[in-house]
């Protein structure tokens, strides 16, 4: 089982082309439930003192779009 | 030769000099990388040399060693580097990285979730009729996702490789429409998709050709390649969850030159300590 932290919409916007570490960027995408989600791995090594707020994110389980 | 003084007698002693005279390029590289390990500098000017032996080396435009021992440098600043122009900048097509993804010793696994790795090298940029790219992938995982390349939107050319799907099939498109397909089995070890003219394209598990085609070419795309993804014209998609290991970019190659450059990157695997099953 695949796990991943929810975003609102707002949350989403806030971390478009935004990097998490060096030379690494957010990614944003869609569930199967069109929810905004990013993956624990993001969250995990965020170094980025402006977007430390991730590591609060609730965690779901991730159901991918078909 | 080396000469060093001895202290008891007073005298240069002659002692044999084991260091290495580096190749320039494969210099710049570590030098950019700033690896520590010895055997890792040794691979990196083995590979350089041999590229440049085997009449390779120029028609690399980005190759990707996915190399890091994390010593003098974190993992992720090591792998990000073209050993052909291993500049930190898009312009010399040195890579960056986006969503869910594990530096491991052996090179990158991806999450299958929303992980890839930016090249900014676009088929555009290479000859419509003259292109190559290629995976190593350290995974044996039957998906539907994208190994490397990009797409345009609605599609008339796609340069995109997927070497084991759900249905245990390998598929590419080669600066082509349609695509490719042959019955794989397997998603271990090398994988290149190559044209070398208007209507000869064919692509290669490790050194055996396994499709050998002649599709018409299309004008190539101007989306950047992803690694680990597809780019939709603008879009990634299709994420993978393998680890690769080693990537290749560059003009097309001969069947002589693709054998070549299979046998060179397998022993830059073996000296790096990164193959881990047997090379068929």
């Amino acid at each position: 089982m695949t796990y991943v932290h929810l975003l609102t919409i707002t949350e989403k916007d806030s971390l478009i082309d935004q990097w998490f570490a060096p030379d690494s960027y957010f990614n944003p995408i869609e569930d199967a439930n069109n929810d905004w989600i990013i993956s624990v791995e993001e969250v995990n090594q965020c170094v980025n003192p402006k977007f430390l707020w991730v590591k609060d994110l609730p965690l779901i389980e991730y159901i991918p779009k078909d | 030769m080396s000469y060093k003084l001895n202290p008891t007698t007073g005298k240069l002693d002659y002692y044999e000099s084991s260091a290495i005279v580096y190749d320039s390029d494969a210099e710049a590289f570590i030098n950019a990388a700033n690896y520590s390990l010895t055997t890792y500098k040794n691979a990196i000017n083995n590979l350089v040399i041999s590229l440049k032996e085997a009449n390779i080396w120029s028609k690399i435009t980005a190759m990707y060693p996915l190399l890091s021992d994390g010593i003098n440098q974190s993992r992720l600043y090591q792998i990000k580097y073209n050993l052909k122009n291993p500049l930190d900048t898009n312009a010399a097509y040195r890579l960056t990285f986006a969503g869910g993804y594990t530096i491991t010793g052996t090179g990158i696994l991806f999450n299958g979730v929303n992980g890839y790795a930016n090249t900014y090298l676009a088929p555009s940029a290479l000859n419509q009729n003259s292109i190559h790219f290629g995976v190593y992938s350290l995974s044996n995982t039957q998906v539907t996702v994208n190994d490397i390349g990009s797409i345009d939107n609605p599609v008339t050319s796609g340069a995109v490789m997927l070497i084991r799907d759900a249905s245990n099939n390998f598929s590419s498109r080669t600066n082509q429409s349609a695509s490719n397909s042959v019955a794989n089995a397997t998603s271990l070890g090398l994988y290149i998709t190559n044209r070398t003219g208007a209507s000869v394209v064919n692509s290669w598990r490790n050194s055996t050709k396994i499709i050998a085609q002649t599709t018409t070419s299309a004008t190539p795309n101007s989306f950047n390649m992803y690694i680990g993804a597809r780019n939709d014209a603008g879009t990634a998609t299709l994420f993978s969850n393998r680890e690769y290991s080693f990537v290749t970019i560059g003009s097309g190659l001969t069947d002589d030159e693709i054998g070549n450059l299979a046998t060179i990157i397998q022993t830059f695997q073996f000296e790096t300590g990164k193959v881990i099953y047997r090379y068929v």
